[in-house]
């Protein structure tokens, strides 16, 4: 058995198939299940639940899709051009742009309660605390 | 607000007129009091395996030179001791009381997630005894071959390795111990949504008992800290199962990397064990002396401290690894300063203590040797910080005597506390104080006789976890006061036992509020009926119950309001359809947690058994989770 | 999550914030810590493998690069599908869950191919420091894109069945959020692990 799963594709790969066939099953009896007649929809205004403030827009959203596609072309060009000690800052830097793009506005803290952000960048800060620590530690260096 | 908190809690309808009763009424409870008793039930039945594991360790070491237990044996029955007393006792111990508490201390109906909480109470109990069930692998358990795992409870690799441990005890520990992982985690989050968002209204979080804010600080560090360990032991498991080379040195990897998972991970741990009971001694301390907790935001802030600085001095286990000058100087610094905030709360308790009227009763005495214990294992632990100091005394039983002075002289006893403390509440009637008092001392006794001489054994250089060791060594004396000691403990337990079992039948009735106490849990009845109050309270302060039964007079002196007490009581009647009648609607009853729990060992036993039982438990899982999700359900899961 | 409402869960909680989102958002963080540990461990062995092979001898970085566009857009989707029922929108939510999950999917197909280049090419699990470290950081980030392929299809399924409306956004946006998630953890394993190689 354990040879079988040798191969990590077969390892990763079959469950993943698995799981597609599951899902498409899934999508294919919903589908052709009897739909519901829905009640009537919230009469009119949509109330924001508490918490939030305005929303993006779909513009907003597209155009954020197309800023984060840009900036991934930018490091993948970033990666073949000899920039020699540099790459390493300018694709962190990269990175973390698309990165605060996603949280800030795709998950929505930028306006969102701050007790979310709290939760969320608590948790992500020590996780870099500490393992830039135990890097140290260990001597790995990032290069 | 009384209204619209039910609400929050509404389910469909009043289902409880088909909500089993007996064996299958507990499997599918989703009432946090019962998960609360069947966590704490569970976990000293664990707490009897690991001292019957702890008295043949000491059996073993009571005199030179003796086979009672083989090397394996040994190894296999220290490790298993370590791993159960700390997942399987001390933490279990402290969500038992986090669950039966956490509602009750905030006006609270339920916990916010009612199935997860009873799936974390499942998988915990699956989980521990799948580990247990090692013992039983690996060759014929009457013939004294143990299967167990056998490389000490934190596991270092390489020696978990495969090459060096082939047998499956290692598959069971890593394995158990991610069961018992998920639980944890799970817990974690749902007490702190719960601790957030269903405070009473005008509970602010500076009005919330201390064990509240304890547990709040507990469930912090346990959802930061599991995911850790959680890394850590997959690294292992893909070690030991597809030949990968996370701690494999003859590849370029390092052993250290467990080192530094593990103990990232323990350290935090070791917060999360503590913490818990510290908050119980926060609460039985003013009870007993009539007086405030004093500097209650003192004491909040240094838990709260505690909590964060706990991730700073994980390496203080690894300073004889040669993690070099800079490394060692760093956490040997942020260690020495963990124990400020640990010693601001033990002035504050003694303060507390100081000029108040005390009522010697036996939470009392366990919250009292709680403190005296705690600070002698603080103080060793001060000791060991001095880095060139824990060049001698790391892995010696130095070591051993700090950890169960800290454990056993604090969390231990400060659960007893608990235990005398609030058995009343859930059980309706008092443990028998006399033979608490027996208990305590017996307890008290026998664990100094247990570890004291451990001190000194630890400084005339014996080893940890060595099997035996030679006569005109000089360590035969303390080894046998040591066991001596241990079979005091054993004793006291016995009438721990005896006590309880006694008390549960004949024990005096004990009402409401039988320690005339502080907090919110005393206005309800005892036990509290299913939906805790019959009428949200409002709060007004810290101890808001004890400022309604009591105002001050000119000097300053407490005098009883009549009725004051009577905030919370309907028409005194309970019942489902006293329930009903007011409105109140409880989460209903589900069988889904207990089947996606099942998932979780049989996955495990897949793993090192066969790949297809894998699926299996995958399934297994996934029913019960899709089953949970698209139950009937109202706003809360 | 699915059956749930948005309009009545959270009024009464002491935050104002509904129970379950708060859940999600603790959950997200502390997943920060267990995507941390195995990002470190490639990280600290990165520079350390005796044997190979080594990184830039099986990155494909055109074809992840394709790949992580692909899951850069699913977040695209992911958000307008939470906009289309917020509005009230079932039909279109459907539309770009659907897209979401299929886009999810083709992330997968993708990474199980490049698993299979990278295993023709010698590269397993047992092989070297990179070997495991690489395929278990990517394995987990996968099978967690997995499960949210099974909770964005289950959303779609049950919505099929018209249990979906505009009150139950609440579910669409946790789905999200976990999505997203799982995006921004590629973002930074795209960075750290295949663009920041050692040449």
């Amino acid at each position: 058995m354990k040879a079988f799963f040798e191969d990590p594709s077969r390892l990763v790969g079959i469950p993943f198939l698995v799981v597609g066939l599951i899902g498409a099953a899934i999508v294919l009896m919903a589908a052709f299940a009897p739909e519901r007649p829905a009640p009537q929809a919230a009469a009119g205004r949509y109330a924001l639940p508490p918490g939030h403030a305005r929303h993006p827009g779909v513009g907003e959203y597209v155009n954020i899709g197309l800023l984060l596609a840009l900036i991934t072309a930018v490091e993948v060009a970033v990666y073949y051009i000899d920039i020699a000690g540099l790459i390493v800052p300018v694709l962190l830097v990269l990175s973390a742009a698309k990165f605060l793009l996603v949280v800030l506005f795709f998950m929505h803290l930028r306006f969102d309660n701050r007790l979310f952000s709290t939760f969320f960048s608590g948790g992500f800060v020590l996780a870099v605390a500490v393992f830039i620590v135990v890097l140290a530690t260990l001597g790995a260096s990032l290069r | 607000m009384a209204r619209a908190m039910t609400g929050q809690l509404a389910m469909g309808g009043e289902a409880h007129a088909g909500a089993a009763e007996g064996l299958w009424g507990w499997l599918s409870t989703v009432d946090h009091k019962k998960i609360g008793i069947m966590y704490g039930l569970a976990a000293f039945v664990f707490f009897l395996v690991g001292g019957v594991e702890a008295l043949l360790v000491r059996i073993q070491l009571a005199a030179p030179d003796q086979s009672f237990l083989n090397p394996d044996q040994y190894n296999a029955i220290f490790t298993m001791h370590g791993t159960t007393m700390i997942f399987l006792v001390v933490m279990p111990l402290g969500v038992a009381f986090m669950n039966l508490l956490i509602p009750l201390m905030i006006g609270a109906r339920d916990v916010a997630f009612p199935r997860l909480n009873a799936f974390s109470f499942w998988v915990f109990l699956l989980g521990g005894i799948f580990l247990n069930i090692s013992f039983f692998t690996g060759g014929n358990i009457f013939k004294g071959e143990l299967g167990a795992p056998n490389t000490g409870w934190y596991g270092y690799a390489p020696l978990t390795e495969s090459r060096f441990s082939p047998g499956e005890g290692v598959d069971y520990w890593m394995l158990g111990l991610q069961i018992l992982g998920i639980a944890s985690l799970a817990g974690g989050f749902n007490f702190i949504v719960t601790i957030l968002n269903m405070r009473a209204p005008g509970m602010t979080l500076f009005r919330m008992p201390v064990f509240v804010w304890m547990s709040l600080v507990t469930s912090f560090l346990l959802i930061f800290a599991m995911p850790v360990l959680a890394v850590g032991l997959f690294q292992l498991t893909f070690d030991r199962l597809f030949d990968a080379n996370f701690y494999n040195a003859q590849l370029g990897g390092t052993p250290l990397l467990w080192q530094h998972m593990f103990w990232l991970f323990g350290h935090p741990e070791v917060y999360i064990l503590i913490l818990p009971a510290m908050g119980m001694v926060s609460e039985v301390l003013p009870t007993f002396s009539r007086k405030p907790l004093f500097g209650y935001p003192f004491v909040v802030f240094s838990g709260v401290a505690i909590g964060f600085m706990s991730w700073g001095v994980w390496a203080h286990h690894m300073f004889t690894t040669g993690l070099g000058a800079a490394a060692n100087s760093a956490f040997g610094v942020s260690t020495i300063m963990i124990a400020v905030p640990t010693g601001v709360k033990i002035f504050n308790w003694l303060a507390t203590l100081w000029g108040g009227s005390l009522r010697m009763k036996t939470p009392l005495y366990f919250a009292i040797g709680f403190i005296a214990m705690f600070t002698i294992g603080g103080l060793t632990g001060v000791t060991h910080s001095v880095v060139p100091a824990d060049y001698q005394q790391n892995d010696t039983y130095y070591i051993v005597a700090h950890f169960h002075q800290v454990l056993f002289g604090g969390a231990l006893f400060g659960i007893f506390a608990g235990i005398y403390y609030w058995f009343p509440k859930f059980t309706g009637r008092m443990l028998h104080d006399g033979w608490g008092k027996v208990n305590f001392w017996l307890m008290l006794i026998g664990f100094n006789l247990t570890f004291q001489p451990m001190m000194v054994l630890g400084i005339l250089g014996m080893p940890r976890r060595i099997q035996t060791y030679p006569d005109g060594i000089g360590w035969g004396f303390w080894n046998a006061v040591a066991t001596a000691g241990a079979f005091v403990i054993a004793l006291s337990v016995l009438v721990f036992i005896g006590n309880f079992i006694w008390s549960l039948r004949k024990g005096e009735i004990a009402g409401d509020d039988p320690w005339d106490g502080r907090t919110l849990e005393w206005s309800i009845p005892s036990p509290p009926p299913e939906h805790n109050f019959d009428v949200i309270p409002v709060v007004h302060s810290v101890d808001d119950f004890w400022h309604r039964k009591y105002v001050e007079d000119p000097r300053g002196l407490p005098v009883r309001v009549p009725a004051g007490a009577a905030i919370a009581h309907g028409d005194g009647a309970h019942g489902d359809a006293h329930d009903a009648a007011h409105g109140i609607h409880m989460p209903n009853p589900s069988y889904y947690p207990l089947v996606a729990a099942f998932g979780m060992p049989l996955i495990a036993f897949g793993l090192i058994y066969n790949y297809a039982l894998v699926f299996v438990g995958a399934l297994v899982l996934a029913a019960g989770l899709f089953g949970w999700v698209l139950e009937p359900a109202g706003p809360e899961e | 999550m699915q059956a749930t409402t948005t309009a009545e869960s959270h009024l009464e909680t002491s935050t104002g914030l509904d129970n379950r989102k708060l859940l999600m958002w603790l959950f997200l963080g502390s997943e920060c810590l267990f995507f941390g540990s195995l990002i470190s461990a490639y990280l600290l062995y990165r520079n350390r493998n005796t044997v190979g092979p080594y990184p830039h001898e099986v990155y494909d970085i055109p074809f992840t690069s394709i790949s992580s566009f692909v899951l850069l857009m699913s977040s695209v989707s992911m958000v307008l599908a939470l906009a289309a029922i917020q509005r009230g929108d079932i039909r279109a939510m459907r539309i770009w869950l659907a897209a979401t999950a299929l886009l999810g999917i083709t992330f997968l197909s993708g990474q199980a191919f490049e698993f299979t280049e990278f295993y023709d090419k010698g590269l397993k699990l047992d092989s070297n420091l990179f070997g495991s470290t690489f395929f278990v950081l990517t394995g987990f980030h996968g099978a967690h894109v997995a499960v949210g392929v099974l909770i964005l299809s289950s959303i779609l399924a049950r919505s099929f069945q018209g249990e979906v409306r505009q009150e139950h956004s609440l579910a669409v946006e946790l789905a999200g959020l976990y999505w997203h998630f799982v995006d921004i953890v590629w973002i930074v394993i795209f960075t750290l692990v295949y663009l920041i190689t050692p040449q």
